[in-house]
């Protein structure tokens, strides 16, 4: 190897040296961010959890497991709360995602004109806080409120329901509020998804004479399979996690059937506390959240890739 | 390296120093120059800012003139609580500061033991019978003394007048008559309710989280002398006293004298109801009159009376809430010296500037003598029917630990708002229960906390009822 080829090989290093280096450097700030803000409470979660903690020193003791155990042999409202997590998502994400992919395919066809206002209309809910929609739909479904006067003008109902007073009332007002406040993300998810899948199927399939439900189950669907998997996953897991709107929405009624998982959490914390403030006990509770929702995660994927290979 | 690489360098390195920078920080406090000393004092009620402004001013400019000490008055808004827990943390708290007579600030060393102090032990005495040890939040450990009681929140049933009036519930004089009772509250309830005009008797706003203890606990204790179930005599718990306030609030719910929908209703929203004029009796504190003057200014005529009662010849103490003085800081202390911040500290919490506030209708003072001859002088007229209240009244007092058996995650609030409000439950029964289970778990908790003092939680003398 000639001198010079060996000093361009050198210069060559030498840049590329100094592109790792920089590529670190611009990394190094989320790096810290995410030590700092996603690894580090991590780390103070999990180490509080064996203990009983609520920031004054002398109450601070390790307990062991003790957290946990008392989770699994006595804390019966928290698996209520996770049977009433799981039912408003299981009945919440198809509904969010049929009306989703509803407006998606009708925002999708070219002959209507205005599209861009209409996915700007149905995404902005999503902009609010949740605390927002949680007041909002609060008042929407209280005994005079806006909901029961829409119907009895239009002569639906005589007399005004109460929609916190049983379980299943209360569940369907929730699942309308969350549904109207996250369906504009699945909605833009899915136009997206939609506007990938290639036209010259859809016209080979008309020329084959097949229907508007032929195509969207033979083509629409299949084609859309791994974006509606993630979507889904990301709906569901999203959902699981809800709590602030479900606290400031119906706080728990009636008699606390509708609490799930992530409002019962509150109820150690300071400021929502109407018992003992244990922040080492609620450590314990969100170990447990997130194993489950990993446990959920991992299986849903599998399912998931289970039946994409069967199909 | 090309200029884009040297200015990513450059935004990266400054990026990172200014986040690693802005964990750091904190207030500014305690400035001393050669003839005056700036003294911080860090609040949370925006709404006595404009009075509070004129008369630190006056004080800076007289007495705190004479001694070369200056107050800068701080009122923090909404977000006072993580202010100072900001300020707490990067080591530099207000000189005086609201919110931090607790455990924790006491135990870190964070607040001042005024009773470390002489001349505050000499001042304490001022205060003698209104601060009980362990009252939450004065006293923590060894006697420790860290806060005074400045004013009270004080309890009970405000009341719709015109609805009286015009339902015929009135006196001899033809004056609205509140019910003294629970069966009078029942029985005005029905008499105040006309669903056609969408007015009811009473409102329950049974989603609010303090709605257990304003419309349930604190009768109870008015009627049986308890709080929450607590029996300071024995040091045992018994909720029975629960039982008769429930039953009627239930008894209310089937005759329909409450207001609709009360799972989903708020406290603001019944509030702004009670205002609307439509509802004849609320459950109270004496934060509402504000709110029913400035947020939602009621559009009748309304009053205020103590609890009704089970009996009405049987009666214990109104509940009052002590409300702290605020807490000096160790730091500040180190600063500038013991004297010049008590300096500060006592006209804080003295007892001509609670009667001015008074006066404004912006406290009311923790001692019924220091007002009792200007008790009519208040600008609001609801806040002197309050404070009344107090001559009768009892500070409640935090109870014993207790770690019962069988109801974790449940309280006698998730109780009463879960299971008794929608009658999932029988309430005798589940309430002797969850007395046994608390009463058993004192034990399991001492033997957790073998450390734990459970004597100033029993007093044999204990006694509150109203003669």
């Amino acid at each position: 190897m000639s001198k010079t080829d060996r000093a361009k090989k050198k210069r060559a290093l030498s840049g590329k040296a100094q592109d790792t280096i920089s590529c670190y450097l611009l990394l190094l700030l989320p790096i810290i961010g995410f030590l700092l803000f996603n690894i580090y409470p991590l780390l103070w979660q999990i180490q509080k959890a064996f203990y009983r903690y609520n920031g004054v020193p002398s109450y601070t003791k390790y307990v062991g497991l003790k957290n946990f155990i008392t989770i699994f042999t006595e804390d019966i409202p928290f698996w209520k709360s996770y049977l009433a997590t799981f039912q408003f998502t299981l009945i919440k994400v198809p509904v969010e995602l049929c009306i989703a992919l509803f407006i998606a395919s009708l925002l999708s066809n070219e002959s209507i004109k205005g599209k861009g206002l209409f996915r700007a209309i149905y995404y902005v809910p999503v902009l609010l806080s949740l605390v927002v929609v949680g007041i909002i739909y609060s008042n929407f479904f209280t005994y005079f409120g806006v909901a029961n006067s829409l119907l009895q003008k239009i002569g639906l109902i005589s007399e005004p329901i109460d929609f916190f007073a049983t379980k299943w009332r209360t569940m369907t007002s929730l699942i309308g509020g969350h549904v109207w406040c996250n369906v504009g993300t699945n909605v833009l998810f899915f136009t997206a998804a939609l506007a990938n899948i290639p036209k010259d199927c859809y016209e080979a399939a008309y020329l084959d004479g097949a229907g508007r439900f032929t195509t969207f189950r033979k083509i629409t669907l299949p084609l859309m399979g791994p974006v509606l998997s993630t979507i889904l996953l990301l709906s569901f897991l999203g959902t699981l996690g809800v709590g602030e709107y479900i606290y400031l929405t119906s706080n728990g009624a009636p008699g606390g059937e509708t609490t799930t998982v992530g409002m019962y959490m509150l109820n150690y914390l300071p400021g929502f506390s109407t018992g003992n403030i244990d922040m080492g006990y609620a450590s314990a509770l969100t170990c447990i959240v997130s194993i489950i929702s990993v446990i959920t995660s991992f299986s849903f994927r599998k399912l998931s890739s289970w039946l994409t290979s069967r199909a | 390296m090309n200029k884009k690489k040297i200015l990513s360098l450059v935004m990266s390195i400054v990026m990172t120093g200014t986040l690693l920078a802005s964990c750091g920080g904190g207030t500014q406090n305690a400035s001393t120059d050669e003839d005056v000393t700036v003294i911080s004092l860090w609040v949370n009620n925006s709404h006595s800012k404009s009075v509070m402004d004129e008369l630190v001013n006056e004080w800076n400019n007289t007495t705190g003139k004479e001694k070369g000490i200056k107050i800068d008055y701080v009122v923090k808004g909404d977000d006072y609580t993580s202010q100072l827990e900001m300020a707490l943390n990067a080591d530099n708290p207000p000189d005086i500061f609201l919110k931090g007579a607790n455990a924790k600030n006491v135990e870190n060393g964070v607040v001042a033991t005024l009773t470390d102090y002489p001349k505050a032990v000499e001042w304490l005495k001022n205060y003698e019978g209104y601060i009980e040890y362990y009252s939450n939040p004065y006293y923590k450990g060894e006697q420790k003394i860290v806060t005074v009681p400045k004013g009270v929140g004080v309890y009970g049933l405000v009341y719709n007048k015109d609805m009286f009036k015009a339902a015929g519930i009135v006196d001899e004089n033809g004056e609205a008559k509140p019910p003294k009772t629970y069966a009078e509250m029942i029985e005005y309830a029905k008499k105040l309710t006309n669903p056609e005009k969408k007015e009811y008797g009473i409102i329950f706003p049974v989603k609010w989280s303090g709605w257990t203890t304003t419309d349930i606990i604190y009768p109870a204790l008015v009627s049986g002398g308890k709080n929450s179930g607590y029996d300071r005599k024995t040091g045992t718990f018994d909720y029975s006293d629960i039982a008769p306030i429930m039953n009627a609030i239930l008894q209310i719910k089937h005759d329909g004298s409450c207001y609709p929908g009360a799972e989903s209703l708020d406290n603001d929203p019944a509030r702004a109801l009670f205002a609307e004029g439509r509802i004849g009796m609320k459950f109270s504190g004496d934060y509402d009159v504000g709110v029913f003057t400035n947020q939602f200014p009621a559009k009748c005529d309304w009053g205020v009376v103590e609890y009704p009662s089970e009996n009405a010849d049987v009666r214990y103490k109104n509940p009052m809430i002590y409300t702290e003085g605020g807490v000096i800081s160790t730091k500040a202390i180190e600063r500038v010296g013991f004297e010049k911040v008590f300096e500060v500290y006592k006209w804080f919490n003295s007892d001509e500037l609670v009667r001015e506030l008074y006066k404004e209708g912006l406290i009311i003072p923790y001692k019924y003598d220091i007002y009792e001859d200007i008790v009519d002088e208040c600008k609001m007229p609801q806040i002197a029917e309050f404070a009344k209240i107090t001559e009768n009244g009892a500070n409640v007092m935090a109870n014993i630990n207790s770690r019962p058996e069988g109801f974790t995650g449940q309280s006698i609030q998730s109780l009463c708002a879960n299971d008794f409000w929608y009658e999932k439950k029988p309430i005798e029964e589940t309430l002797a229960e969850y007395s046994k289970a608390c009463t058993e778990g004192i034990a399991t908790y001492i033997e957790e906390n073998p450390d734990y003092d459970t004597s100033p939680f029993i007093d044999p003398d204990w006694d509150i009822r109203l003669k």
